[in-house]
C-alpha cells in the first residue's frame, strides 16, 4: 500500500516524532521498504507488510555473520546457496524467504528450516536491541527497496521488538549496568580466570578466549557469531563469577597527547623530518626487505604496547588497581 | 515463522504434551508457544534458571553440560530440554499431563523432538 | 628523534578513531613508499601491513588517472571476514584500516577527516596539504 499526501503524486512517509512511531504507522499502512536510521552506528530496518524481516547495522551481527562465523554453515555452503537463489530469482516468484537465499540453504541441507528461523529472528531481535543503543537519528523511508540478504518473513511484529527490546535494557541495567556503555567496554578476562582447572560452561570458556583486551562485546559477538545481547548477558553472568577484567574507558578525545612543537631556528636540514625515509642503495645486515634499502627513520616506529592474542598468558599485569566486578 | 510453527504443533500432538516453547537458552528469547505454555513462566525465566542451575552444577564439579530440567507438581511435569547446536542452544519446554504419560516416557519422547527441532 | 612528533600520540589517534567508529579492529600509518610509521594492532604484522597498504594506495592512485577521476580519496577492500580501507594523510603518508564484517562505513566517513587531518597535523604536514 502506498502512502500519499493528498496534494501530491509522490509518496510520502508519515510523521512520526521517532523511528518507534514511525514503525508503529508503516505496521499500520502495511509498508514494504526499508528505514534507514542515521546514527553512531545506524542502521537499516527491513519491512514487509510493515513486520519487521531483517535489521543491518554494525551494532551487532545479521544472521549471515551469525551462522558463518559459528561455522554454522560453511562459506562454500553459503556461496553454493547465493547462486542457486540468484539462479531462482531470475525465475519465479519470491518463495517464504528474502531472495530465496534462506530456501536454497535449507534446500540443499545446509540447514534446517526452523532452525534458520531461529537464527532469523534472534537476529532482528539483536539488531534492534543495538539500534536503541545508538542515540536518536534521522531516518529516511524507502519503498519497495531491495530486501535483505536474508530475511524472516512474515516478520516481526515492532510491538513485540519494542517489548522484548525494553525487558532486555531493563533486565541488562539491573545485572550489570547502562547497556550502551556494557557493549562499548572492551574486555579481557581476569588473572584468575585464566586458570585452565576453572569450571566453567565452554560458551564463557569461548568468551574469555576471544576477550582479547581491544575487543568490546559487539567485537566478541562479531568475532564469535553470537548476538549483542547474548553476550552481554553471558558477560555479566561471568562478571558476577569475577571472570572479567572491563578495560576503563579511554578518556575524552579532541586533545591529541602532542607538546608544543618549538619552531626550528633554521630550514630543516634536508632528509629529516617526522616520517621514515628509504636510503636508497644501502642495504642493513638483517636484510631488510622491499626496494631502496632499509628505512634512516626520523623517529622509531609507533606501535601499540598490547600484544599480539598469541602472547597474551605471557603479558605481566600492568594495571594498578585491579577493577572490582561491580555491577 | 512458518516451520517454527509446524515443529511445535507436533510437540504438542505428543502424548500428554498439554502445553509447549521453543526459547533461547542465552536471551531467554521466546520464539514460539503453544497450548498450556503459561505453566512455563516467560522464556526469560527459563533461561536464567537453566543458566543458575547449570553454572551452579559446574561449580561443584559436574562434568560435561546441563541435558534436562525437571519440575513436577501436582497435575503435571515441566520438561525443559536443552538443545545444542552449533550457536547457542535452544530450550524445548513441555508441560506434560501427570495423568496422561510417565517421565521416563515424556523424557525419551522431548528428546527425540528436540531432534526433529534440528532436522 | 624530531622533537616535532610524538609516536604516542599517534598511536593514540588511531586508538581514539576506534573508539569513534564501531568494527574498526586495527590500524596502521606508513610513508607512501611502505615504512611503517606507527600503528595500533594486535595481530597483523605492522610493518607488512605498511608495505601494503602502500602498495593498494598506489595501484589505486595510478588507477584513478588513468581514468581520469580525479584526486583518489580512499580503497575499500570488502572481504567475506572484514574489511581493509586506505585513506591518503596528505602526499607522504596513508593510513590503513582493518574493520570486521560489520565495520561502521558511514561512521569511518564521518570521522576519519577529522582523524587524517589531526594525524597530518601529528606529522608536520601543512592542513592545505591534507
Amino acid at each position: 500500500m502506498t502512502l500519499r499526501s493528498h496534494d501530491s503524486a509522490r509518496p510520502v512517509p508519515p510523521a512520526a516524532r521517532n523511528v518507534p512511531a514511525l514503525l508503529l504507522a508503516l505496521r499500520r499502512a502495511g509498508f514494504t521498504g526499508s528505514v534507514t536510521v542515521s546514527s553512531a552506528p545506524g542502521g537499516t530496518i527491513h519491512l514487509e507488510q510493515g513486520l519487521v524481516t531483517a535489521i543491518e547495522t554494525p551494532g551487532a551481527p545479521t544472521a549471515e555473520t551469525l551462522l558463518l562465523k559459528s561455522r554454522r554453515v560453511g562459506e562454500a555452503d553459503w556461496a553454493a546457496a547465493e547462486t542457486a537463489a540468484a539462479a531462482a530469482r531470475a525465475g519465479d516468484a519470491p518463495g517464504p524467504w528474502g531472495g530465496g537465499l534462506g530456501a536454497a540453504l535449507v534446500a540443499q541441507g545446509s540447514i534446517g528450516a526452523t532452525e534458520l528461523e531461529t537464527v532469523c529472528a534472534a537476529a532482528v531481535f539483536d539488531g534492534a536491541f543495538a539500534l536503541v543503543l545508538s542515540p536518536p537519528g534521522s531516518w529516511q523511508v524507502a519503498e519497495a527497496a531491495a530486501p535483505a540478504g536474508i530475511a524472516l518473513r512474515p516478520g516481526i511484529e515492532p510491538q513485540r521488538l519494542f517489548e522484548e527490546t525494553a525487558q532486555r535494557v531493563a533486565l541488562l541495567t539491573r545485572l550489570w549496568g547502562p547497556p550502551g556503555e556494557l557493549a562499548r567496554t572492551r574486555i579481557r578476562p581476569a588473572a584468575q580466570a585464566e586458570s585452565r582447572a576453572l569450571r566453567i560452561p565452554d560458551r564463557y570458556r569461548e568468551i574469555l578466549i576471544a576477550a582479547t583486551g581491544r575487543r568490546t562485546a559487539r567485537d566478541i559477538g562479531f568475532a564469535l557469531g553470537r548476538g549483542l545481547f547474548a553476550v552481554l548477558l553471558d558477560l555479566a553472568r561471568m562478571d558476577a563469577r569475577h571472570l572479567l577484567h572491563r578495560e576503563p574507558a579511554r578518556p575524552a578525545t579532541g586533545v591529541p597527547g602532542v607538546a608544543p612543537r618549538t619552531p626550528p631556528s633554521g630550514p630543516p636540514p634536508a632528509g629529516t623530518g617526522p616520517l621514515p625515509r628509504r636510503t636508497p642503495g644501502v642495504r642493513g645486515p638483517g636484510g631488510q626487505s622491499g626496494p631502496g634499502g632499509p628505512a634512516r627513520p626520523g623517529g622509531p616506529a609507533a606501535v601499540s604496547d598490547e600484544p599480539p592474542n598469541g602472547h597474551r598468558a605471557e603479558r605481566t599485569e600492568t594495571t594498578e588497581n585491579t577493577e572490582k566486578s561491580a555491577p | 515463522m512458518r516451520a517454527l510453527e509446524a515443529s511445535l504443533s507436533d510437540v504438542l500432538g505428543s502424548p500428554g504434551v498439554v502445553g509447549a516453547a521453543l526459547v533461547d537458552a542465552v536471551t531467554g528469547l521466546g520464539y514460539r508457544s503453544a497450548g498450556e505454555h503459561r505453566l512455563l513462566g516467560t522464556g526469560a525465566e527459563l533461561a536464567e534458571l537453566t543458566n543458575l542451575i547449570g553454572d551452579r552444577l559446574h561449580e561443584a564439579g559436574a562434568e560435561g553440560e546441563l541435558e534436562s530440567l525437571v519440575v513436577t507438581s501436582t497435575r503435571h511435569h515441566q520438561v525443559v530440554r536443552v538443545v545444542p547446536r552449533q550457536g547457542d542452544p535452544l530450550l524445548l519446554a513441555t508441560v506434560l499431563d501427570r495423568e496422561r504419560t510417565n517421565l521416563a516416557l515424556a523424557l525419551r519422547q522431548t528428546a527425540d523432538r528436540a531432534g526433529d527441532l534440528l532436522a | 628523534m624530531s622533537s616535532q612528533t610524538s609516536p604516542a600520540a599517534l598511536v593514540d589517534e588511531l586508538k581514539s578513531l576506534r573508539d569513534r567508529v564501531m568494527g574498526i579492529s586495527e590500524s596502521v600509518i606508513s610513508t607512501a613508499d611502505g615504512l611503517l610509521v606507527a600503528a595500533d594492532t594486535a595481530a597483523v604484522h605492522p610493518e607488512s601491513a605498511a608495505a601494503l597498504s602502500a602498495a593498494m594506495l598506489g595501484l589505486g592512485r595510478r588507477t584513478a588517472a588513468e581514468f581520469g577521476l580525479g584526486g583518489l580519496r580512499d580503497v575499500v577492500t570488502r572481504c567475506n571476514g572484514g574489511y581493509v580501507v586506505v585513506l591518503s594523510i596528505g602526499e607522504q603518508a596513508l593510513l590503513m584500516i582493518l574493520g570486521d564484517e560489520g565495520l561502521d562505513i558511514a561512521g569511518l566517513h564521518r570521522e576519519s577527516p577529522a582523524s587524517v587531518r589531526r594525524l597530518g597535523g601529528l606529522l608536520g604536514m601543512a592542513p592545505a596539504a591534507l
